[in-house]
């Protein structure tokens, strides 16, 4: 048997059970009805003679605790318990489920019978081979949970319905006993309706406890046979069978009995063969759900340590960027004092070199600042302020930042905004830099007499903002990875030493971080077209 | 006439001497406190025609606190002096305390008494031309 799950999710089998013991209950009116309806008419069609009082009373037994059933049936949909005591006394039960469950009890000697014949078989087993494994006693609950359920579910929960169901049976088996009794007994046809007692049986219970309400429904009807061929129960006779005294000839009485254990005992074998096959289907299926269902919490719980980290990075690399601020100023504060002069005359060649360290002082600053503003996009909205951006004039606003670099490089850039544009809600800062970003790496990246053209327009349901040049390209090999920290093509690396290849993670993690998302098309030395797509919420 | 003093308060010794050395070539006097407490000290104490003010020294806040201490002085001296704010505000969204016109820029004083922000690294000509324009405008009044 394999392990049982440490806490399964679901109660398939349980709430497979529990609807097919109200399927019984069900059954059991229509079989009432069923009973009621045949001997009326007997008695008023066939007239035949047959004491009605006693069966009106076992109908109305029957039909007392069918009622009782469908009361306390509700109690069988008990919430999952992993701690639950394995017994139909556990915490929850009520006086009314009790005596509903109380004819399960009738197979306590069965039971104890069963025990005793495996202790012995024990006992001589352990003086065959000691230190064998040790014999465990057999409970109600191993005898009626079919094995296939072992594990699925919380064995309380399971093994209530199962108690539950066999308890009907053997109501059900008595009374047929009783009915049978009070209308002919072996000489009446209606013996054989035990079969289906077996088969509701071999699909509730467990293989065992099938074979033993075989063996009950055998023995009470082999009783009911052979205590009116002894004289030891009254006959009452139903003229159905044309020699009236079928019931003291021994032959009769010992075919009818032989052939009723034999289809009693064919058909659980039969019955419980299919169900265990069906059962063991519905464990697998049982078992693959709670799986997929753990699988589920255990990737669901690996994501959120996934996300948990990527933003602990963010944090970091956000913190310590921060910290390199200060000093970065700082230094580049005392070189732009020196090289204004300030400090007295420098030489020539160490003027020179101070421009050098202040303009690589000046990169390793962009990069911090890169670094921030990547960081902070990364981590969602926690590090930003969310406001209404006017983003028409936020475009036109970095359009003009940018001319004067654009007329230095002897690039044109134009922007076209459609008028009436409603605002984005964003991170005015984030956004501020991803146009900048886009605009001014168009105008860096084009050759002098080259053009940059700025679009900004809505669509269905976003705004729409193209940045497109005239500029050298990207390789169509390196088109996935511009977007990766650090990336830049070697056309680009060629053209301008300037960059810090974060540009444009920056330009993707802005957008993101809005809902929106970048794309682009090139071809080399033919131009770049960048799209962003920002959400209108 | 006695030069125009003005104070640097920057926990960053090297900023602070580099600042002296601009405002020095500009002609000014200059006092400097490396922290808040003692900023406001020496406000007191030298009552100088500008502040230089560093936003974070080091918490990132104790700028802004250092602004409302000294508005909040008795006298009419510490609601006028000029405060210049020295930032990298542009980089931290959470401190975006003054608001923004509409246009993507930002107007200094609308929210917190200060008359300027200088962005970090301080361009030397652009320090001096803004501490200059300042001065006379605080003059006019």
């Amino acid at each position: 048997m394999e392990a049982p799950l440490q806490r399964p999710s679901t109660l398939p089998a349980a709430a497979e059970l529990v609807e097919r013991i109200e399927w019984l209950i069900k059954l059991r009116w229509l079989a009432i009805a069923g009973v009621v309806l045949t001997l009326e008419l007997v008695q008023h069609v066939l007239r035949l003679p047959l004491p009605s009082t006693p069966i009106w009373g076992v109908m109305a037994a029957l039909a007392l605790y069918n009622l009782l059933l469908a009361a306390v049936r509700r109690q069988l949909r008990i919430a999952r318990q992993p701690d639950a005591d394995e017994g139909p006394d556990a915490p929850g039960t009520t006086p009314a489920l009790r005596l509903a469950l109380a004819p399960v009890q009738l197979l306590q000697p069965w039971l104890a019978l069963e025990n005793l014949f495996r202790s012995l078989i024990a006992a001589v087993a352990r003086r065959k081979r000691a230190g064998g494994p040790s014999w465990r006693r057999s409970t109600l609950a191993d005898l009626l949970v079919p094995r296939e359920l072992w594990g699925v579910d919380p064995q309380a929960v399971v093994f209530r319905a199962a108690a539950f169901a066999s308890a009907q049976i053997t109501v059900d088996l008595i009374a047929l006993a009783a009915l049978l009794h009070f209308s002919g007994g072996l000489e009446n046809p209606f013996i054989f309706y035990s079969v289906f007692h077996v088969v509701i049986a071999s699909i509730l219970l467990s293989r065992r406890a099938t074979y033993l309400e075989a063996t009950l429904g055998f023995s009470l009807i082999a009783a009911v046979g052979v205590g009116e061929l002894l004289g030891l129960l009254r006959h009452y006779p139903v003229g159905l069978v044309p020699n009236m005294a079928a019931y003291l000839n021994p032959t009769f009485v010992a075919a009818q009995i032989f052939v009723l254990g034999s289809t009693l005992y064919l058909t659980a074998y039969m019955a419980t063969s299919i169900s265990a096959g069906q059962r063991s289907y519905e464990r697998e299926a049982a078992l693959l759900s709670n799986d997929v269902a753990r699988k589920a919490e255990l990737l669901e719980a690996a994501y959120t340590r996934v996300s948990q980290a990527e933003r602990a990075k963010s944090q970091y690399m956000r913190k310590v960027a921060h910290e390199l601020k200060a000093p970065l100023g700082a230094v580049q504060m005392l070189l732009k004092v020196i090289l204004d002069g300030l400090a007295g005359d420098v030489s020539e060649k160490s003027r020179e070199l101070v421009e050098r360290a202040e303009h690589r002082t000046r990169e390793l600053a962009q990069l911090t600042q890169d670094l921030l503003a990547l960081s902070r996009a990364r981590e969602g909205t926690l590090a930003v302020e969310i406001a209404p951006v006017a983003l028409g004039e936020l475009v036109t606003d970095v359009v003009a930042q940018t001319q004067g670099l654009a007329t230095q490089a002897g690039v044109t850039i134009s922007s076209d905004i459609a008028p009436g544009l409603g605002p984005v809600q964003g991170d005015v800062a984030g956004l501020r830099q991803l146009v900048g970003n886009l605009v001014s790496n168009a105008v860096h990246y084009t050759p002098r007499g080259g053009s940059v053209a700025v679009r900004l327009q809505r669509t269905d349901s976003a705004l729409r903002l193209e940045v497109e040049d005239t500029g050298i390209g990207i390789p169509e090999d390196d088109l996935p990875r511009i977007f990766e920290e650090f990336f830049r093509s070697a056309n680009a690396r060629s053209h301008t030493s300037d960059g810090t290849g974060l540009g444009l993670s920056i330009v993707k993690a802005v957008a993101e971080q809005h809902g929106g998302s970048v794309s682009v098309e090139s071809e080399q030395s033919k131009g770049t077209r960048f799209t962003v797509d920002l959400p209108l919420k | 006439m006695s030069k125009v003093k003005i104070l640097t308060v920057d926990d960053d010794r090297d900023l602070v001497e580099a600042l002296r050395i601009v405002l020095e070539s500009g002609g000014y006097d200059v006092v400097a406190a490396h922290d808040a407490e003692t900023g406001l000290e020496k406000v007191r104490s030298e009552r100088p025609d500008l502040v230089l003010l560093d936003v974070m020294m080091p918490s990132a806040t104790e700028g802004f606190h250092f602004v409302w201490k000294l508005r909040n002085l008795e006298g009419e001296y510490y609601r006028a002096v000029p405060v210049i704010l020295l930032t990298a505000i542009h980089e931290k969204t959470e401190l975006r305390f003054y608001p923004d016109s509409g246009d993507g820029t930002y107007k200094a004083g609308e929210y917190l008494p200060v008359q300027d922000f200088v962005d970090k690294p301080v361009e030397p000509k652009d320090l001096l031309e803004r501490v200059e324009r300042i001065l006379s405008a605080s003059k006019t009044k």
